[in-house]
């Protein structure tokens, strides 16, 4: 009972997560159909052909498509877990009462749930091109693909759990696919090819499956090649849920204890505290930011940066500056907070790595007035002011560009302190609903910042996912 | 040391873990000691890799160890960790609410796996946003990837005792925390305890150890090396010192004057480093009136003079000859009253 609760809560929950986010279906989409589109048409020319099935072309090639929808949206599941991994989601949720099991199956029924909209639209759409739908077979179809799916999930989520990081999972995933795809006779049928591939063919259980849905496709339902792939991919999916479920029994996350340290920065103007964040492997750049005039630098734009430069292997440093430390709200003279700022930066980056600043309104525009001094790589200017309260005419569009470097600008297009010209800068982003506070939308700073650190030479960016596989977080 | 408690909310004896990195074994628990009274706030302080999120990973059944017994609110972490889980909270260094859900639904969710009912899990969540500070301006509904990292770690405390547990693990509480976010926190903290709950953290602040917690285990290399109230080991390892520094014109060298301090009463030692005299002393006020006073009589000019309390980073150089604070902390203030000359 408490077990069914806790599958049906961590369900509703995966499910939540991916019904915010409806972009998924379009990409989840997008590959199935171009392969109708634009590969099918090349396989006419085979058709009636010595070894190719008999049958019109989409009789052969949907179930494949299908099988190949199942796949990419059960492989899918290892992304989101490293992120809760990262996050400590996983490692919260285990020391609470709830089974190991059940946290896995949320995962696994919601991906095997979730199948069923492309794999439904790819058939209806099939069907208006020529697919002979028997509708019987397709509905056990589907149950065998989600069954599929649910291998595929469980064994992606284990994988996550196991790998820890992006890149290693990324490697492993489309180094399994092209193999297991092709060896399925998915795209083409095996009997296309000669006898050692058929032989290699039949050790991937995933050719099973693809066997059984050309059959259950066909409409003959009650056939020993569906059996066999009930068998063969029931199979897989119990050992996958047992591996994944045991995964979860020990589930760590890689970026342990140590990696953050906060430190006092002694400057001219008063000792500065910094929160600063080292990457689990080789750092490859060093990311600085403050706030505004009279904040905190944990505001939801300043973190969303710091995330951004996180997973693209960077220290982060946060930095209260030092007025801000001494209580007040102001920043007093531009000179003395210019001179302060210049020496945090100097304390921080003694290993010489190439340097990101940035900060929110005030912070800024410290930012761009010393990025010439610091040699800085590039600034990442959030809510820049560019007039100064109540005084439209002025502009401060010379500070942005005097700051000598690339220069990133993100700005609300409801900013009542202005937004700066395309011009003023390398690269404006105006995020549309914002106002000078930046904190509806995060995750928009996020992928904008990480797209732009990604166009900075000697920081570039890391692979991070596979193309028509990761849902869009 | 500190006595036993008769029954300990967590209780640790002789607990070993070590790891393994590419082969080569690291070992990161050599043997932990202790034991926490119910209701009172235990801080493990220690630099970074002392062992401190080792041993709360032990005690919340995160980690196997390898060797020792630990008892947690009544329960063995080996034996009965599904019993464990259920009567404690955890806050994981990493935070661990979920971003793209609500801070309602993270509560809820919460709520639910330790079996209260929809309607209990929907009071006991208006309760915490009140008390957090997270029901106004609909922030709860809000997913909490929009939340301010204060926001974000009160949540996340909020998710620790959702379910009332009767010990709180905390790891690093308040890392990345700015001061006024940080100074609530040990209020709330402050207020679980007052509550009946046991608070068990880690930290790295000498501040927070000292000021926070009621009783503090000092870490380092796997191993407990002082435990005790704050003041008794302040006590108990270093004395307080006066620091005077003679004018440069003044009639006597300063190694000669500090031979002659160290004979003045409740003066312990006396030493001279970078011009300055360091006397530690038995009472303070009465040391500095008598050292005060044989200075006016010599006629020596001071140009700088101050008393430092010790701190629990000297009771560390005690023990392990190196401060706790990292290189950039070294600047950090001292509780350092200065004395006019």
């Amino acid at each position: 009972m408490t077990f069914a609760l806790q599958t049906e809560l961590f369900f509703h929950r995966k499910l939540l997560e991916t019904l915010r986010q409806p972009v998924w279906l379009v990409t989840g989409l997008t590959t199935p159909l171009l392969y109708l589109a634009l590969f099918a048409p090349l396989l006419r020319s085979l058709a009636g052909g010595p070894a190719f099935p008999p049958g019109h072309v989409l009789d052969v090639f949907v179930p494949g498509v299908l099988v190949l929808i199942a796949f990419g949206a059960g492989m899918g599941a290892g992304w989101p877990v490293i992120w809760e991994l990262d996050s400590g989601v996983i490692e919260r949720l285990r020391v609470t009462p709830a089974s190991r099991l059940a946290l896995l199956l949320g995962t696994v029924l919601r991906d095997a749930a979730m199948f069923a909209v492309p794999g439904v639209v790819v058939i209806a759409i099939a069907a208006i091109f020529g697919f002979h739908a028997h509708w019987g077979g397709l509905a056990v179809l589907l149950v065998l693909l989600a069954l599929l799916t649910a291998a595929c999930s469980a064994t992606s989520s284990a994988l996550g759990l196991n790998l820890k990081q992006i890149g290693s999972l990324a490697a492993v995933v489309t180094g399994v696919q092209l193999p297991l795809t092709l060896l399925s006779g998915i795209l083409l049928p095996l009997s296309l090819g000669p006898a050692w591939l058929r032989v290699l063919g039949h050790l991937n259980p995933m050719y099973y499956a693809v066997q059984a849905s050309r059959s259950l496709a066909a409409g003959s339902v009650l056939t020993g090649t569906v059996g066999v792939g009930f068998l063969v991919t029931g199979a897989a999916a119990a050992l996958a849920v047992w591996w994944g479920t045991r995964s979860y029994q020990r589930a760590m996350a890689l970026s342990l204890a140590g990696t953050v340290t906060a430190v006092e920065i002694m400057t001219s103007a008063g000792p500065a505290h910094v929160v600063a964040e080292k990457p689990a492997g080789r750092p490859r750049f060093l990311v600085v930011l403050t706030h505004g005039a009279g904040g905190t630098p944990d505001t939801p734009d300043v973190l969303a940066v710091r995330d951004a430069a996180r997973g693209l292997g960077a220290v982060t440093a946060l930095v209260t500056q030092p007025y801000r430390v001494r209580g007040g709200r102001a920043p007093g003279s531009a000179a003395r907070q210019d001179a302060a700022w210049a020496e945090i930066v100097a304390a921080l980056n003694d290993s010489g790595l190439p340097l990101v600043q940035g900060g929110r309104s005030n912070g800024a525009r410290v930012a761009c007035r010393t990025a010439r001094q610091a040699g800085a790589a590039g600034v990442i200017a959030m809510a820049f002011p560019l007039h100064p309260p109540g005084q439209p005419g002025k502009s401060r569009d010379a500070e942005l560009r005097a700051a000598g470097t690339r220069v990133l600008v993100l700005n609300g297009d409801r900013d009542p302190f202005g937004i700066p010209e395309p011009d003023d800068a390398t690269h404006v982003v105006v995020l549309p609903g914002e106002t000078h506070a930046l904190s509806k939308n995060p995750a928009a700073i996020g992928e904008a910042v990480a797209r732009w650190l990604g166009t900075i030479s000697g920081i570039g960016s890391r692979p991070r996912s596979v193309s028509g596989q990761v849902p869009p977080r | 040391m500190t006595d036993t408690p008769a029954t300990a909310a967590v209780q640790v004896t002789g607990l070993r873990k070590t790891f393994h990195v590419k082969g080569a074994p690291v070992a990161a628990l050599t043997g932990i000691d202790l034991a926490v009274a119910p209701g009172e706030i235990f801080g493990l302080l220690g630099p970074n890799g002392a062992g401190k999120t080792t041993t709360l990973r032990i005690l919340t059944t995160l980690l196997p160890a390898d060797a020792g017994e630990a008892i947690v609110a009544g329960a063995d972490v080996r034996r009965e960790p599904a019993l464990v889980r259920r009567r404690i909270g955890y806050v994981g260094q990493l935070g661990g609410a979920d971003v793209n859900a609500t801070g309602r639904e993270n509560l809820l969710l919460a709520g639910r796996l330790y079996g209260l009912s929809a309607t209990g899990a929907g009071r006991r969540c208006a309760e915490l946003l009140g008390v957090f500070g997270l029901g106004d301006g609909g922030l709860a509904d809000r997913a909490v990837r929009t939340y301010s990292g204060g926001q974000r770690r009160r949540l996340e405390v909020a998710l620790g005792i959702m379910h009332r547990p009767g010990v709180l693990f905390l790891d690093e509480p308040t890392t990345g925390l700015d001061p006024q976010n940080r100074a609530n926190l040990w209020d709330q903290l402050r207020e679980l305890r007052d509550s009946g709950a046991t608070v068990f953290l880690t930290t790295h602040y000498l501040d927070e150890a000292d000021q926070l917690s009621d009783r503090v285990a000092i870490v380092d290399h796997g191993r407990v090396i002082a435990l005790g109230t704050p003041d008794e080991l302040k006590r108990r390892y270093s004395a307080d010192t006066i620091s005077v520094t003679p004018d440069p014109g003044a009639p006597e060298a300063a190694p000669v004057l500090a031979r002659e301090l160290a004979d003045v009463p409740y003066v312990d030692s006396a030493d001279v480093e970078d011009g300055a005299i360091r006397l530690t002393v038995t009472d303070t006020t009465r040391a500095m009136a008598a050292v005060f006073g044989v200075l006016a009589a010599r006629g020596i000019p001071t140009r700088a003079a101050s008393v430092a309390r010790p701190s629990l980073d000297d009771v560390f150089l005690r023990e392990t000859g190196r401060s706790l604070r990292d290189k950039g902390e070294a600047t950090a203030t001292p509780e350092t009253a200065e004395v006019a000359a």
